[in-house]
């Protein structure tokens, strides 16, 4: 191996020996056909796992369920860690316009301030994050958890401030 | 309308108490398996299920039949499970797989059939909930009720290319937990 041609002339013995590497005609066709059944394959084993748990409902799950229907039919009270994420959001929002009126400067003269709603502080969102509330921004939404429109516009900015600061 | 479903919800939603009945009965099952699949607890799968059923009935007022309700039902169990498993997690940290639940009670008599059931049961389990939150939800809703791949993406709030993805990630991860010693073989086709 010392000569430093031995690699080329193997090479060119080689070229002229192999037939031309391409695929043949219907090389794709077949190599897709045979992933897709790879991929069907893999899917259907999959499925005869998943079929091994089949969970079903417990005994006394209807009866359970017809329990908080009831009480949700006959009356509704909002549990009580809502009732507290309610009450600290109000509380919250009277706090910031607190705040902020007394924050305006007292110049009778000076122009009004753009109608922005203040953002909220690092302080703020640390409660609320506390409170589990932006996470369940969608549940109180969808469940009408909160009747005051400021309080729940509140908890719809804090959400949008917080997923802005997630995904600048 | 051809969903009879909804139009179980949209009487639900005009007062009629006998269609919201009709809908649990209808729709339990399905969304026991979903929930207690997803949360790989028995006990917590359950309670999230009649969750799904109390929000649904909460929001009826507001209910439009856009989709089909299958879509709008499973669309939220999903964040409902999302939600709740993500809080949980933040609370309690990541679940251990040791942790996870007891496995479902099985319709036999014979005690070594009944052990391996259970056991298998548990091995399906534990691989699903060690799943990534939105592949494992994909993969359940694509199982649990055919959907399809724009429902789901639209239950998931993301594209069908990135639902396909997660199918594939979610198949490829459950395949490799639960045959870890199966060959490469090629399927179909072989020469």
């Amino acid at each position: 191996m010392s000569d430093p041609h031995t690699g080329d002339r193997l090479d060119a013995l080689l070229d002229a020996a192999l037939p031309e590497a391409a695929p043949s005609a219907g090389f794709d066709a077949r190599f897709a056909e045979r992933l897709a059944a790879l991929q069907a394959d893999e899917a259907a084993r999959v499925d005869a796992w998943l079929d091994q748990d089949q969970p079903l409902p417990g005994a006394g799950f209807d009866a359970r369920f017809q329990a908080r229907l009831g009480e949700e039919a006959g009356g509704r009270v909002l549990p009580f860690r809502r009732r507290l994420v309610a009450g600290g959001l109000i509380a919250l929002a009277a706090a910031a316009a607190l705040f902020l009126a007394l924050r305006r400067p007292p110049l009778l003269d000076a122009p009004p301030p753009p109608a922005v709603a203040a953002a909220p502080t690092d302080d703020d969102l640390d409660m609320l994050a506390h409170l589990d509330l932006l996470e369940s921004y969608d549940e109180v939404e969808v469940l009408d958890a909160l009747e005051d429109p400021a309080t729940f516009e509140l908890i719809a900015q804090l959400h949008r401030v917080e997923a802005e600061e997630v995904v600048p | 309308m051809d969903d009879e479903d909804a139009a179980l919800m949209c009487r639900t939603r005009d007062g009629d108490a006998a269609a919201f009945a009709e809908l649990f009965a209808r729709w339990r099952v399905p969304m026991v398996r979903f929930a207690v699949r997803y949360t790989g607890d028995q006990a917590r799968g359950e309670e999230l299920a009649q969750d799904v059923f109390l929000k649904i009935y909460r929001a009826r007022h507001r209910y439009e039949p856009r989709e089909a309700f299958r879509a709008y039902i499973f669309k939220v169990a999903t964040n409902h499970c999302l939600n709740a498993v993500t809080r949980a997690e933040h609370r309690h940290g990541r679940i251990a797989l040791d942790d996870l639940a007891t496995p479902p009670a099985a319709p036999r008599t014979d005690p070594v059939e009944l052990l391996d059931a259970a056991s298998l049961q548990a091995r399906v389990r534990v691989a699903v909930a060690a799943l990534p939150e939105r592949q494992r939800a994909a993969l359940l809703l694509q199982k649990e009720d055919g959907l399809g791949y724009q429902e789901i993406a639209d239950a998931l709030e993301t594209s069908v290319s990135a639902v396909k993805s997660m199918l594939n990630r979610a198949r490829g991860a459950l395949l490799a937990a639960l045959e870890p010693d199966r060959p490469l073989a090629a399927a179909g086709g072989g020469e």
